[in-house]
C-alpha cells in the first residue's frame, strides 16, 4: 500500500471551482495521468483520496493538501510530472510525500492561515479589536441565523498595509470540523467592531495546520 | 477596467461562476498572432446545456484543427449573469479569449431546439451586433446557423448571413476557406455569399424573395439572382469512418447535462415514426463500424478521464452488430473502471441480458415509449411495436427485477380519437396487470410505474407537416380522458403543461414574418422561453398582436398544393414521399422499416448508407 500526500495550488483559472468540481477534476486528472489508482469496494467503485478542508467557491491558495492512495509506488517525482501534465490550467502539484503511519490525517487539522485582500473604508484597529472580551457576530447555520462569539476562533490578524487599492491582512483562524471561522465573518466584525466597511474583497489560503501550528505536509 | 476586473467583482453574486471561465482541459487556447478567423461557436443556452451537445464538441476541435482559425465557445448567460453584464457594461465574450465577439470573423449559432430562438436574439444584442443582416457591414461578424431546426428556420432568416444544412464537418472548412479567400479581396459581405451560395447545403436567406397572399401563405419564393440554387440541399457524410471525430473532449469542472464520453454509433434511423422529425432528416442511415468505434472509445477514456460512456444513435437496438461491439466495450469498460450507458435500447431478451451485464447490480428504471395508445394510432404514426410487444417487453422486466417503468405516450397526434386517447390509459393498466401476473413473493418490491403524457408538435420535413396542431383546450381533454381511464393507484401519471408546446410548433413551421415577433418579444425581455420559469407567454401574446400576426395561422393544418415556407430546401426525403406518407397514416398503414425494404424516400440520392447496403 502507497499513501501520498499532495501539496497543490488553486490558481486564477480554477478560482471558482467548487470543491465537488475539484474532487471530480483532480479524479479524472489521476485517470488521464494512468496513475494506479485504488478504487473502494462496491457496486460504484470510487477513487481512494480525501482532500484537506474544502475550499470555498472563489478563494485562491498556494498550499492546498490532499492524501491519495496508489496500488503501487511512484517516484514522487514522476507522480508530481505525470499530474501535472494532466492537470487543467490554475491546478499544480507543487510538492508531494509518502505517508508513514505517524502522520496525521487531515481531521486533525485545527487552523487555517489566509491572506485577505479588502477594498473597503473606515479605521483600523487591530489592537483595540483583538483585545476585545467577546465578538459576537452573526452566523447563517444549517439551523437559520443565530448569534455567535468568534473572539477564541481568532487567533490572529496582522495588517499588511496597502497593496494598489487593497488593504491587507494575514488572518490566522480556527479552521477543521470542531470549530471554522471563514475570513468572511471577520470582516462583517470589523464592519460591527471597527467600522471598517468592505466593499469588495478576495481571499487566498495560505497554509493549514494541525494542532500547535505544525505544518500539514 | 479590463474583463478579468469587472468579472471578479460579480462572478461571486452569480450562481455557477464556472459557467463563464472556460480553462478546463483540453480546451484550445491560440496565440492571436497566428489566426486568420476568428469563429464564435454560439449555443443559445446555458453552459451546462451547451457543453453537453455532441455537435458543438465535433466542430469545435474540428475547427481549431485548422492552424489559422480560432474557434472559441459563447453560451448564453443565465439572467443573473446578464444582469449583472448589463449593469456592468460587459459584452457578450467567448470562455476562451475573454475577448467580446462583436469583432470576430464568424458568429455561427446552433439551432437545437425552437425555444431557443429568442436567446439568440438576445446574445447578438449583448454583443451589440446588429440584430438584422441587412444592418451590419463589412466591420461586423458574419452571422452563421445550423443544426437541425435550420432546415426551417425561416423566422430567424432576416438575421442570418447563411445557413449551413446537414452535417456540417465538411461544409464548414469550406466555407471558412472561402472566407479568407474573400477577406483579401477586401469586397464586400454580398460578395462573400454570392462566393459561398453555390456550396452544397449553404442557404442564403437573403438571395431569396418570398411573396405572400393575401390570406398570409406563400405566394412565390422567387431567387434573386440566376446562380442561386432554386433548392438548397442538406449535406451528409457518406463514410462515418473516415470522417473527423475528435479523439479528446472538453472536461469541464463543473457537472453538465451529460457529463460524459458519447460514443456515436450511427447517424440517421430505419424506423420512420410519421412524427419524428429526426427520423426524416437525419436520412439515411450511416453507421460507424465497430473498430473505430471502439478506436474512439479507448482514445476518448485516455485523454478526458470520464467515468463513464455512453451510446449515442436514434435507435441503440438497430445497429447492425450490437452484440459483438458492446461484448468487446464492456471488455474496455471493466478494464478501465468506467461505467457505461445504453440509451433507446428495444426492451427484448437480448437488450436485458445486456443492462444485466452493464448495471451489475442496480437496477434502475426502463423506459419504453409505445407513443400512442391503440394499435390503430401506431399504425398512423408507424411506430412499428404492437400491443404483445409492449406487454411481453414489461413482462420480461419486471420478471427481470426491474421495478420501476416508465411510459413515454404522445397526444395530439393526426386522426387521433377519443378511443386513441382512452387506450392510454388502458394500455398503461395492462402493463400493470403484468406486474400482478406474478406471484407476490416473485415480483420486485416498490413498483413505480409511470405514464408520461406529452404533446405532439407537427414538425417540418416529416409526413405531418400539414397537419394541424391541437389547441391546448383540446389538449386538456384529452389529458383528462387519460386520466378517467387509469383506475388504479398504483400508476403515478403526469402530463407536460403545454402552452409552450404551441410557441414551439408556431416556429416549428414559421415564416420570416415570424421575425418581427421575435424583435417585439425580445423587446419585451423574453429570453431562456425553454425554462418553464422564464416563459412568460403574455409578453409573447403581445408581441404577436402589435404585429398582426395570427397564432392560429401557424397552427392551421395546410393542403398539400400549398407553397411550404420552407420549399427551398431540400432534406433529401421527398415531397412525394410525404405526402404518400401522410395519405397511409390517414388510412393507418404501415410501412415498413428501411432495412426490411426500401420505401423510396430519395435519400439514396446521398449515395451512401443503408439505400446500399
Amino acid at each position: 500500500m502507497s499513501k501520498y500526500r499532495l501539496k497543490y495550488q488553486k490558481g486564477e483559472e480554477a478560482r471558482y471551482i467548487s470543491h465537488l468540481d475539484f474532487v471530480r477534476t483532480i479524479g479524472r486528472t489521476f485517470k488521464r495521468a494512468n496513475l494506479p489508482l485504488k478504487y473502494t469496494q462496491g457496486f460504484n467503485p470510487h477513487i481512494v483520496m480525501s482532500v484537506a478542508l474544502p475550499i470555498s467557491v472563489g478563494v485562491l491558495s498556494d498550499s492546498e493538501y490532499m492524501d491519495v492512495e496508489l496500488t503501487e509506488s511512484v517516484s514522487l517525482s514522476d507522480l508530481i510530472k505525470r499530474i501535472n501534465e494532466n492537470i487543467p490550467m490554475g491546478l499544480k502539484i507543487l510538492d508531494a510525500k509518502k505517508l508513514n503511519e505517524s502522520d496525521k490525517s487531515f481531521n486533525k487539522i485545527e487552523s487555517a492561515k489566509y491572506l485577505v485582500y479588502v477594498i473597503g473604508n473606515g479605521n483600523i484597529d487591530l489592537g483595540r479589536f483583538l483585545s476585545l472580551n467577546e465578538i459576537i457576530v452573526e452566523k447563517k447555520t444549517k439551523k437559520g441565523i443565530s448569534d455567535v462569539d468568534i473572539k477564541k476562533d481568532i487567533k490572529n490578524i496582522e495588517y499588511l498595509g496597502k497593496e494598489n487599492d487593497f488593504d491587507v491582512f494575514v488572518m490566522h483562524l480556527s479552521a477543521g470540523s470542531s470549530a471554522n471561522l471563514k475570513p468572511e465573518t471577520v470582516l462583517n466584525a470589523f464592519e460591527k467592531f471597527m467600522d471598517y466597511k468592505t466593499e469588495f474583497f478576495k481571499v487566498k489560503r495560505t497554509n493549514m495546520y494541525f494542532e500547535n501550528d505544525i505544518n500539514v505536509f | 477596467m479590463n474583463l478579468k476586473d469587472k468579472l471578479e467583482k460579480i462572478l461571486m453574486n452569480v450562481q455557477k461562476p464556472t459557467r463563464y471561465i472556460g480553462n478546463e482541459y483540453n480546451s484550445v487556447h491560440k496565440e492571436l498572432k497566428d489566426i486568420n478567423v476568428r469563429f464564435a461557436f454560439c449555443f443559445p443556452d446555458v453552459y451546462e446545456v451547451g457543453m453537453s451537445h455532441l455537435g458543438m464538441k465535433i466542430l469545435y476541435h474540428l475547427l481549431n484543427e485548422e492552424k489559422d482559425v480560432y474557434c472559441e465557445r459563447v453560451f448564453a448567460p443565465w439572467v443573473d449573469m446578464e444582469d449583472e453584464m448589463r449593469k456592468n457594461d460587459i459584452p457578450l465574450f467567448t470562455l476562451e479569449s475573454g475577448d467580446s465577439i462583436e469583432n470576430f470573423d464568424f458568429l455561427g449559432f446552433t439551432l437545437q431546439y425552437e425555444m431557443s430562438y429568442s436567446n439568440i436574439i438576445n446574445m447578438l444584442d449583448l454583443a451589440s451586433v446588429p440584430l438584422l443582416s441587412k444592418d451590419r457591414d463589412e466591420s461586423h461578424p458574419i452571422v452563421c446557423m445550423g443544426g437541425p431546426c435550420a432546415y426551417s428556420a425561416e423566422a430567424l432568416a432576416p438575421f442570418c448571413d447563411f445557413f449551413m444544412l446537414g452535417e456540417g464537418e465538411e461544409v464548414i472548412i469550406e466555407v471558412v476557406n472561402e472566407y479568407k479567400k474573400w477577406k483579401k479581396t477586401g469586397a464586400k459581405k454580398e460578395e462573400y455569399l454570392k462566393a459561398i451560395s453555390n456550396i452544397e447545403g449553404v442557404y442564403v436567406p437573403s438571395f431569396y424573395d418570398i411573396s405572400y397572399h393575401e390570406d398570409g401563405t406563400v405566394k412565390q419564393i422567387k431567387t434573386k439572382y440566376d446562380f442561386v440554387p432554386k433548392t438548397v440541399k442538406k449535406r451528409i457524410i457518406k463514410d462515418m469512418d473516415s470522417v473527423y471525430y475528435p479523439d479528446k473532449f472538453i472536461v469541464p469542472f463543473q457537472e453538465i447535462v451529460h457529463d460524459r464520453i458519447m460514443l456515436e454509433m450511427f447517424r440517421g434511423c430505419i424506423r420512420g415514426c410519421r412524427f419524428c422529425q429526426a427520423g426524416m432528416i437525419y436520412r439515411p442511415v450511416r453507421e460507424k463500424s465497430k473498430e473505430t468505434l471502439l478506436k474512439q472509445a479507448n482514445a476518448l477514456l485516455k485523454n478526458t478521464g470520464y467515468e463513464e460512456i455512453s451510446l449515442s444513435s436514434l435507435s441503440t437496438s438497430d445497429y447492425t452488430d450490437l452484440k459483438d461491439f458492446t461484448s468487446q466495450l464492456i471488455d474496455i469498460t471493466e478494464k478501465e473502471k468506467v461505467n457505461l450507458s445504453l440509451p433507446s435500447l428495444r426492451i427484448d431478451n437480448f437488450s436485458l441480458e445486456l443492462m444485466e451485464k452493464v448495471q451489475k447490480v442496480r437496477k434502475s428504471s426502463l423506459t419504453f415509449a409505445p407513443e400512442a395508445g391503440t394499435q390503430r394510432m401506431r399504425d398512423v404514426i408507424n411506430k412499428g411495436i404492437t400491443e404483445e410487444d409492449i406487454l411481453n417487453g414489461a413482462h420480461i422486466a419486471f420478471g427481470g427485477g426491474y421495478s420501476s417503468i416508465k411510459l413515454y405516450f404522445m397526444i395530439g397526434l393526426p386522426y387521433e380519437t377519443d378511443e386513441d386517447v382512452a387506450g392510454i390509459g388502458i394500455l398503461t393498466e395492462k402493463v400493470l396487470d403484468e406486474y400482478f401476473s406474478y406471484p407476490k413473493d416473485e415480483r420486485p418490491k416498490n413498483l413505480r410505474l409511470t405514464t408520461s403524457v406529452s404533446s405532439f408538435v407537427p414538425k417540418a420535413f416529416t409526413p405531418f407537416q400539414w397537419a394541424k396542431q391541437n389547441t391546448i383546450e383540446e389538449l386538456r381533454v384529452k389529458q383528462r380522458i387519460i386520466r378517467d381511464n387509469i383506475k388504479r393507484k398504483a400508476i403515478n401519471y403526469n402530463y407536460h403543461e403545454s402552452t409552450v408546446s404551441v410557441l414551439e410548433g408556431i416556429f416549428a413551421r414559421g415564416d420570416r414574418r415570424l421575425s418581427n415577433v421575435l424583435i417585439k418579444a425580445h423587446e419585451k425581455g423574453v429570453r431562456f422561453d425553454g425554462w418553464a420559469d422564464q416563459f412568460d407567454e403574455n409578453k409573447w401574446n403581445e408581441a404577436f398582436l402589435e404585429c398582426g400576426l395570427d397564432k392560429d395561422f401557424y397552427t392551421r393544418e395546410r393542403s398539400f398544393d400549398e407553397i411550404l415556407p420552407w420549399d427551398m430546401i431540400d432534406v433529401g426525403v421527398s415531397k412525394k414521399f410525404l405526402i404518400n406518407e401522410a395519405e397511409k397514416a390517414k388510412r393507418a398503414e404501415v410501412t415498413p422499416n428501411c432495412r426490411a425494404k426500401c420505401s423510396g424516400c430519395g435519400a439514396s440520392s446521398f449515395g451512401g448508407g443503408v439505400c446500399f447496403e
